[in-house]
C-alpha cells in the first residue's frame, strides 16, 4: 500500500526485527535473521543469527547460530557457533557456544561452555570456564585453545 | 458474459458524463453485458445472486473502494467468478490492482482480463487482498497532486496509537507506532517492489507485519515480524483499514481464509 513504499528494507535486512519502542513477551522465533532493539522477554529462537542492539533489553533465553550482542540479556544463550560480546554488552546468564569473543567493557556474569567440533558432532560438551566481569580484557577463543590453556598451566 | 455493478452515486447528475464515458469505453472493448446499479432496494448481495442466475463469467464494479470490497465480501461466499474493478473516484484498490485511476482506460484494463488468484486474508469476517493497516493509505495521483501542492510545508506531527497484537497464540507484543501494516504475502504480483524482500517467503499463506517506529532516523525505523494467524486488539481511537477501506476499531482475528479470489489486474503495479 502506499504508505508502505517509504518503510525501508532490504535484500540484507533481517527477517524479524524488534524495533525500540515494541515490547514482546513470549517465544519469538524466526527461521531467519532477528535484530532487536526494544524489549523481549520469555525465548527467542532462530536458525540463523540474532543481533542485540545496544538499547535492547532482553530477559529470555537465547538459542541461534551465532549471536552479536551490544545490549542486555538477562538468561542463558545457547549458540551453535560463534557469540560476541562487544563493548556495550551486559550479559547475566551462561552461554554455551563453540567460540566467544569478548571486548574490553563488555560485562559478563555467568559461565561459559565452550564445544570443539569433535565434542559437537558427539553431543559431548568440553571445559566450562566461568567468568565475572570477564570483559576486562579482550578474549577469543574456541574450545581447543581453552584446554590447551589448561594443559599448559598444569 | 460480464456483469456491470454500479455504484448508486454514479447515477448522480455530477457524474454523468463520466458514466456515459465509461459505457463508451466498455462498448468500445467489446465487454458490454449485463448491467444494474445499486440502490437502497437492489443491494451488492442482490446483485451477486442476479449474475449467478444470469451466469456472468466476470463480475465487474464500477464505483469506489467501499463498492468493490462490498462485492469482496460477498463474492467471497461464491467461488470462482473473477471480479473487476473500474474505479469512479482516486483509488487505493486501483493503485494495488495496478489499474488506472481513470474510468475509461479502467474499461481497457478489464478488456485484456489478466486474472490472478488471490488468497484472502480475513480480519474477522472482513476479506483483504492487500494489506490491513492503522493508517489510511492515500491514493497515488492523490500524493503526486499533495507533493506538488504542499512541499512546502513541514510534515504534520504523525498520531502515535497504542497497539497490541498476539501472533500464532505465543508472541504478545505492545508498542506505540505510527502505523501498523499486516501485509499479505501470497500474491507476489500485487506485493508493492520495495516490499518484495527475497528473504520473505512470498508466494506462501503468511502476512509480514510492520510496525513504523516514532522515530524514524534510527537504523531500524520499523519492527518486521512474521505470522500466518494473529489477534489485533481494538483501538482506543481510529479504525483499522482493509485495503484502504475502514473496518473498525477491532478487536480482529486476522487469518487466511480458505478461499480465494480471482482478481482482474493491471500490466503493472504503480508503486
Amino acid at each position: 500500500m502506499n504508505n508502505l513504499e517509504e518503510v525501508p528494507t532490504s535484500s540484507s535486512a533481517p527477517e524479524t526485527i524488534i524495533g525500540s519502542s515494541v515490547n514482546v513477551e513470549g517465544e519469538l522465533k524466526s527461521d531467519g535473521d532477528i535484530r532487536i532493539e526494544g524489549n523481549v522477554t520469555g525465548s527467542v529462537k532462530t536458525k540463523h543469527s540474532l543481533a542485540v542492539g545496544e538499547n535492547a533489553v532482553i530477559e529470555a533465553s537465547v538459542n541461534a547460530q551465532s549471536a552479536v550482542i551490544s545490549g542486555t540479556v538477562n538468561g542463558n544463550i545457547t549458540v551453535t557457533d560463534r557469540v560476541e560480546l562487544s563493548e556495550s554488552a551486559r550479559v547475566t546468564g551462561d552461554i554455551s557456544s563453540k567460540v566467544l569473543s569478548v571486548s574490553p567493557g563488555a560485562v559478563f556474569a555467568g559461565t561459559s561452555k565452550m564445544a570443539t567440533e569433535d565434542a559437537a558432532t558427539t553431543g559431548a560438551t568440553d571445559k566450562t570456564a566461568t567468568s565475572n566481569d570477564a570483559g576486562k580484557s579482550s578474549t577469543e577463543a574456541n574450545g581447543t585453545k581453552a584446554r590447551r590453556g589448561r594443559r599448559a598451566k598444569g | 458474459m460480464y456483469y456491470y455493478a454500479y455504484a448508486a452515486f454514479t447515477n448522480e447528475d455530477k457524474n454523468l458524463k463520466l458514466l456515459g464515458d465509461v459505457k463508451a469505453a466498455v462498448n468500445q472493448s467489446e465487454i458490454t453485458g449485463v448491467e444494474s446499479t445499486l440502490s437502497e432496494l437492489r443491494t451488492m448481495r442482490d446483485l451477486v445472486n442476479d449474475a449467478k442466475l444470469q451466469k456472468a463469467t466476470t463480475f465487474v464494479v464500477v464505483g469506489d473502494d467501499s463498492t468493490f470490497h462490498e462485492a469482496l465480501r460477498i463474492l467471497m461466499e461464491n467461488n470462482g467468478i473473477p471480479i473487476g474493478f473500474i474505479p469512479f473516484y482516486p483509488s487505493i484498490i486501483a493503485d494495488i490492482l495496478g489499474i488506472p485511476n481513470d474510468p475509461v482506460q479502467a474499461a481497457r484494463i478489464l478488456a485484456r482480463r489478466r486474472t490472478v488468484r488471490v488468497p484472502v486474508g480475513m480480519a474477522n469476517k472482513r476479506p483483504f487482498f492487500s494489506a490491513l493497516s492503522l493508517k489510511k493509505p492515500i491514493p497515488a495521483n492523490i500524493q503526486e497532486e499533495n507533493k506538488r501542492r504542499f512541499s512546502f510545508r513541514r510534515k504534520a506531527e504523525e498520531t502515535l496509537r497504542d497497539v497490541s497484537l498476539r501472533i500464532e497464540g505465543s508472541i504478545s507484543l505492545r508498542a506505540n507506532v505510527h502505523n501498523l501494516s499486516i501485509i499479505n504475502l501470497a500474491t507476489p504480483e500485487l506485493i508493492p517492489p520495495k516490499l518484495r524482500d527475497k528473504n520473505l517467503p512470498i508466494g506462501e499463506k503468511t502476512f509480514k507485519v510492520i510496525l513504523e517506529e516514532p522515530n524514524a532516523e534510527q537504523q531500524y525505523p520499523a519492527s518486521l515480524l512474521l505470522g500466518k494467524k494473529m489477534r489485533l486488539q481494538r483501538l482506543k481511537e481510529g479504525s483499522y483499514f482493509a485495503d484502504g477501506v475502514e473496518i473498525g476499531t477491532g478487536p480482529f482475528d486476522v487469518s487466511f481464509s480458505r478461499k480465494s479470489l480471482k482478481l482482474i489486474v493491471g500490466a503493472a503495479r504503480k508503486f
